[in-house]
C-alpha cells in the first residue's frame, strides 16, 4: 500500500510537468503579443519602444524555455505574476475568488450525494416499479439538459417569480441554493443512474443470494448490495470533485457568484493570461491530487487490493 | 411425519411461459438423507431455490411445501426469512463468490448467527468458533479474520458448512457443494458432510451430479431429467437395479468413467466399486 | 448495417433516428425552409408573440426566433457533429497506428494520452480557448484537443482485438502492405464500432459548444447559435421569460434524441449478460499486483 502511494504521487509530477507546459506553450504560440495586450488594456499605445519595454518588464525577451523554467520556479512558490488588467497579485487574487467557489462546489456536492445516494437505493430496491420508470425518465431528461437554460429556469421561477431566493451575487445562504442546484442537477443524474445501475448488476451476484440464503433482514441485505456498488462507484463519486469545481464557470456567470470560474472567463475575455495559466495550473493540481485521494481511499476500503499484513 | 413434504412443485417462467419444474413430489424424513441428482439444467438448484423461495421475480413456483406438516406460506417474507435463517440451511454451489468480498468471514458468521439466533456478538463468534472446530478448520480465529479472497475455494465451502451447522437446522441442503472443488477438498468435504451425519440429527437434502459422492451420503435419491422426476426412490435400489432408463445411463456413466481413474488412484476402492458394480450389471 | 436495422426495429430509438435526420436536414435547407432572414433586425416588431410572419415570435431585435433556429442548427447541431467527426478521425488515425504497429510508437502514442486523459475535458476546453481566445473556430479546436484521447484509446483496443483474427494474420503473411491491411481489411470490421463511438458523444458535443457560446466564448454576434440566443432571452428575463422556451427547447430535445440513441446502440453493442467473474478475477489480479 505505501509503495503504490508513493508511486501515485512520483507518477503525478510528470503530468504536472506536462500540463504546465501545454498551458506554457499554447499561450506563446498565441498570435496576440502579451506585450502588446498588456499595453492596450492600460490605454497605453503600443509602439515599438512601449512594447519593447513591456516585453523586457514582463521577461518575454528571453528565450521560450529559460522563461518557462523562471515562470514553473516561480508557480511552485504560487507566484504567478500580476494580472495584466489591475497589475495585482494573480495568487492574491485566486486565493480571494476560490473560497466562494469551494463553498459552492461543497453545497452542490452534498446535494448530490444526498439526493442521488437515496434516489439510487430506492430505484434498485424497486427496480422496474413505477417509480423506479420516473425517477429514470427524470434522470434522462437531466442528462440531456443544458445545465445554463436550468440555471435561468430556475432563477426565473424562484427568484423571479416566487422571489424566494436573491437572483445573483452572493449573500447569505439563501444565495448558494440555486447555484447550487444548478450544478448539481446534472451530477445527480449521472450519479443516480451509477449507483442504481451497480446495485442492480450486485443483485444478481451469488453473494447476495448467499445473504438471503442466511436468512438476513431485508436490510441487511440491502446494505451488503449497497456496500458492493459504492465500492465501483467511489472513483467517480471522487472524480465529480474537481469536475464540479471546473464546472462552476457556467454556473457562476449565470448567478454572479464571484469565484475563480467567472476570474477565469473574465479574464479569457480580457486576454488576462497569468490569471488564465494560474486557473489552469490550479485545477491541473486540484484533479491530480483529488484523483490521488480518490484512489487511496478506494483501495483502502477494498480488502483485495488493500495490504493485510 | 415427514420433515420436509414437497406436493406438485411447479416453476413457469413467466417471460416466454417455459415449465422449468413439473410437478415434483418427494418428502425428506428426519434424520436422513436424500439426494437429487441428474445433469446440468435439470433442475436440480431450481428445486431448492423454490423451496426456499430464492427464485427470481419472473418466475412463477406453485406446489405446496410442508415443513413439520405445516404449510410454508412463500409470500409472508417475514416468515420465509425466519425458516431459512432457522428451520432450512442452505449451502451454495460457488463457495468462491458467496461471501460478500468487502466483509470478513468473521464479520459474515456473526451477522448470520446475531440475525437469526438473537445472540450477543460474542456469543456468535464463540459459536462460530466451535463449529469451525467441528469441521475441522483448527485455526478458526485466524479464518475469521480472514477475507473471502484470502481463502482457498474448500476452506470457503467448509465456513458455509460450519456457518450451517450453528444455526442448528433441521435441514441441510447442499446445492452441489463439490462441485467447484478440486478432487482433494472434494473428498474433504464429503467427509465433513459423514461427520455431520454422525454427530447431529440434522436431516440433508444433497443436490448433486456425482453419483460416487451420493452413494456415499444417500439413503434416498431422486432422479431429474429436464425439470422432472425420473425416479424416486432408495438409494441402493436405485443403484442396484435402476427401473428407468435414464438412471441406469447415469449409472452405468459414472461406472465407466471412474473406473480407470480410480484404478490409477487407488486400487483399493477400485475393488469396493468393482463389487458393487458387478452388482448393478 | 445491423446496428442501424435494430435501432429502426426499436419504435422510440427510430423515432428520435427519424427526429435527428430531419433537424440535419432542416439545418442543411435552412435558407428555404426559413421564413425571414435569420439576422435582419426589424426594431418595430422586437419581441412580438407568435404569428404568421414570425412562427416563434421575434427577439430583443426583431429578428425572428423560427429563422434564427434554424439556422442555429448549422451552427450548433451540424458544426457539433462536424467536430465530431474531426475528433473520430484523428483517433481512427492515431488508433490504428498505434494498434497496427504496437512498439514504441504505440508506448508514446498511449502514454501521450494518458498525460491527455489524466485532466478533465471541461477545464482543457475551457483553457484551450481561454489560450486562443473566443470564437467558434477555437471551441471546435479545443473540443478536438480535449478528446482526440479517449477516442484514440478506444480505437486502439478495437483495432488490437481485430489484429488477433486469422484474416489478418493471412494478410500479413502474404505479406499485404499495412495501408492495405488497414483499408481492406481493420477499417471495414471497426467501422460499425467506431460508429458507435461517435453516436454515443454528440449530445455531449453539442452542450459544450453552446455552454461555451452562451458565455460568450463561442459563436460571436450575429450569427445565431442555440446557446448564444439563450444568452440574450437571459436579459429580457424579467419581461419577456417566455423567449428562452424555443432554444432551451432545442438543444434538450436534440441532446436528449442523440443521448437516447446513443444507450440503445450501448444497449445493442453489450451483451448484458457479460461474465461476471472474468471480470472480479482480473480485479482481485489487478489487486495483487498493486500490492506486491
Amino acid at each position: 500500500m505505501r509503495n503504490y502511494i508513493i508511486r501515485r504521487i512520483l507518477f503525478i509530477i510528470p503530468i504536472l510537468i506536462g500540463i504546465t507546459f501545454i498551458s506554457f506553450l499554447l499561450i506563446n504560440l498565441n498570435t496576440s503579443d502579451p506585450a502588446e495586450v498588456a499595453l492596450r488594456v492600460n490605454e497605453i499605445t503600443p509602439t515599438d519602444e512601449a512594447v519593447a519595454a513591456m516585453r523586457e518588464e514582463l521577461g518575454l525577451d528571453k528565450p521560450f524555455f529559460e522563461r518557462y523554467i523562471i515562470w514553473l520556479g516561480n508557480s511552485l512558490r504560487f507566484d504567478f505574476g500580476n494580472s495584466y488588467i489591475n497589475n495585482k497579485s494573480v495568487s492574491d487574487e485566486m486565493l480571494s475568488a476560490l473560497p466562494a467557489t469551494l463553498y459552492l462546489a461543497a453545497i452542490a456536492l452534498m446535494m448530490i450525494l444526498g439526493i442521488s445516494i437515496v434516489a439510487g437505493i430506492l430505484c434498485a430496491i424497486f427496480e422496474d416499479s413505477i417509480g423506479d420508470k420516473t425517477i429514470r425518465g427524470i434522470i434522462f431528461v437531466g442528462t440531456a439538459m443544458p445545465n445554463f437554460w436550468v440555471g435561468l429556469l430556475l432563477m426565473w421561477l424562484f427568484a423571479v417569480k416566487l422571489d424566494m431566493f436573491p437572483t445573483s451575487g452572493m449573500s447569505g445562504f439563501s444565495s448558494v441554493i440555486l447555484p447550487a442546484a444548478t450544478l448539481s442537477l446534472s451530477y445527480i443524474s449521472i450519479y443516480t443512474r451509477l449507483i442504481r445501475n451497480n446495485m442492480v448488476q450486485n443483485k444478481n451476484e451469488n453473494y447476495v443470494l448467499y445473504t438471503r440464503v442466511r436468512g438476513l433482514k431485508n436490510w441487511t441485505v440491502t446494505k451488503h448490495i449497497f456496500r458492493n456498488s459504492i465500492q465501483s462507484s467511489i472513483t467517480a463519486l471522487g472524480m465529480s470533485i474537481p469536475k464540479l469545481i471546473a464546472g462552476t464557470v457556467i454556473v457562476e456567470n449565470i448567478f454572479a457568484w464571484p469565484g475563480i470560474g467567472r476570474l477565469c472567463v473574465s479574464a479569457i475575455f480580457n486576454r488576462d493570461y497569468p490569471i488564465i495559466q494560474a486557473y489552469i495550473v490550479m485545477m491541473a493540481l486540484l484533479f491530480v491530487v483529488c484523483n490521488l485521494i480518490v484512489d487511496i481511499i478506494s483501495a483502502s476500503l477494498d480488502p483485495r487490493i488493500r495490504r493485510t499484513t | 411425519m415427514s420433515l420436509l413434504k414437497v406436493e406438485n412443485l411447479s416453476v413457469v417462467d413467466l417471460r416466454n411461459g417455459e415449465r422449468i419444474l413439473h410437478n415434483l413430489n418427494f418428502s425428506l424424513e428426519p434424520n436422513s438423507c436424500l439426494a437429487i441428482v441428474g445433469e446440468s439444467g435439470s433442475g436440480k438448484s431450481m428445486t431448492c431455490k423454490a423451496i426456499l423461495n430464492l427464485t427470481n421475480p419472473w418466475l412463477e413456483v406453485t406446489g405446496t411445501v410442508f415443513l413439520h406438516g405445516k404449510e410454508i406460506k412463500k409470500n409472508d417474507f417475514g416468515v420465509m426469512r425466519k425458516i431459512r435463517g432457522k428451520n432450512i440451511s442452505m449451502i451454495l454451489q460457488d463457495a468462491m463468490t458467496a461471501f460478500d468480498p468487502l466483509y470478513t468471514i468473521g464479520y459474515q458468521i456473526e451477522e448470520t448467527l446475531c440475525e437469526n439466533l438473537k445472540v450477543s456478538k460474542k456469543d456468535a463468534k464463540a459459536m462460530g468458533i466451535e463449529a469451525m472446530n467441528k469441521m475441522s478448520i483448527y485455526d478458526a480465529k485466524d479464518v475469521l479474520k480472514k477475507y473471502p479472497h484470502q481463502l482457498s475455494g474448500g476452506m470457503l465451502q467448509r465456513c458455509m458448512i460450519a456457518i450451517a451447522m450453528a444455526m442448528k437446522p433441521d435441514i441441510i441442503i447442499a446445492d452441489e457443494p463439490t462441485t467447484a472443488l478440486d478432487s482433494i477438498n472434494q473428498r474433504d468435504v464429503v467427509e465433513q458432510f459423514e461427520r455431520l451425519q454422525r454427530i447431529t440429527s440434522t436431516a440433508i437434502l444433497f443436490i448433486s451430479h456425482d453419483l460416487g459422492v451420493v452413494q456415499r451420503l444417500a439413503q434416498k435419491v431422486l432422479v431429474m431429467k429436464g425439470g422432472a422426476c425420473v425416479e424416486y426412490g432408495n438409494a441402493n435400489q436405485i443403484f442396484r437395479e435402476p427401473k428407468n432408463d435414464y438412471t441406469r445411463y447415469l449409472v452405468e456413466t459414472r461406472i465407466a468413467l471412474s473406473q480407470p481413474f480410480h484404478k490409477i488412484m487407488n486400487r483399493e476402492e477400485v475393488e469396493v466399486i468393482d463389487v458393487k458394480s458387478a452388482g448393478c450389471i | 448495417m445491423h446496428i442501424l436495422k435494430k435501432i429502426k426495429s426499436d419504435k422510440l430509438a427510430g423515432a428520435c433516428l427519424f427526429f435527428l435526420v430531419t433537424i440535419i436536414l432542416l439545418g442543411v435547407i435552412a435558407p428555404v425552409v426559413a421564413p425571414n432572414d435569420p439576422v435582419e433586425t426589424n426594431i418595430r416588431e422586437k419581441l412580438s408573440g407568435i404569428s404568421l410572419q414570425y412562427p416563434f415570435g421575434t427577439d430583443q431585435l426583431g429578428r425572428c426566433i423560427f429563422s434564427r433556429l434554424l439556422y442555429g442548427i448549422r451552427t450548433t447541431v451540424l458544426m457539433s457533429i462536424w467536430t465530431m467527426l474531426m475528433t473520430i478521425s484523428i483517433g481512427t488515425i492515431l488508433g490504428f497506428v498505434a494498434g497496427y504497429f504496437r512498439g514504441w510508437i504505440d508506448e508514446i502514442i498511449m502514454r501521450l494520452c494518458d498525460v491527455m486523459l489524466s485532466f478533465p475535458s471541461e477545464v482543457m476546453i475551457l483553457a484551450i480557448v481561454g489560450m486562443l481566445g473566443p470564437g467558434l473556430g477555437n471551441i471546435i479546436i479545443a473540443n478536438i484537443i480535449a478528446k482526440w484521447a479517449w477516442y484514440t484509446r478506444m480505437i486502439r483496443s478495437i483495432v488490437v482485438q481485430y489484429m488477433d483474427k486469422n484474416y489478418i494474420c493471412f494478410a500479413k503473411v502474404v505479406g499485404s502492405s499495412p495501408f492495405h491491411i488497414m483499408k481492406n481489411h481493420l477499417l471495414p470490421g471497426a467501422l460499425g464500432e467506431i460508429v458507435v463511438l461517435a453516436s454515443l458523444d454528440t449530445g455531449a458535443v453539442i452542450l459544450s459548444v453552446s455552454a461555451l457560446s452562451f458565455l460568450g466564448l463561442g459563436v460571436q454576434a450575429p450569427t445565431p447559435e442555440w446557446g448564444m440566443m439563450l444568452n440574450e432571452a437571459k436579459n429580457i428575463m424579467i419581461t419577456h421569460p417566455t423567449k428562452m422556451l424555443p432554444p432551451g427547447i432545442a438543444i434538450l430535445a436534440v441532446v436528449a434524441a442523440f443521448n437516447f440513441i446513443g444507450d440503445k446502440v450501448r444497449d445493442i453493442m453489450d451483451p448484458k449478460h457479460m461474465d461476471r467473474r472474468v471480470k472480479n478475477n482480473e480485479f482481485a489480479e489487478s489487486g495483487e499486483s498493486i500490492c506486491s
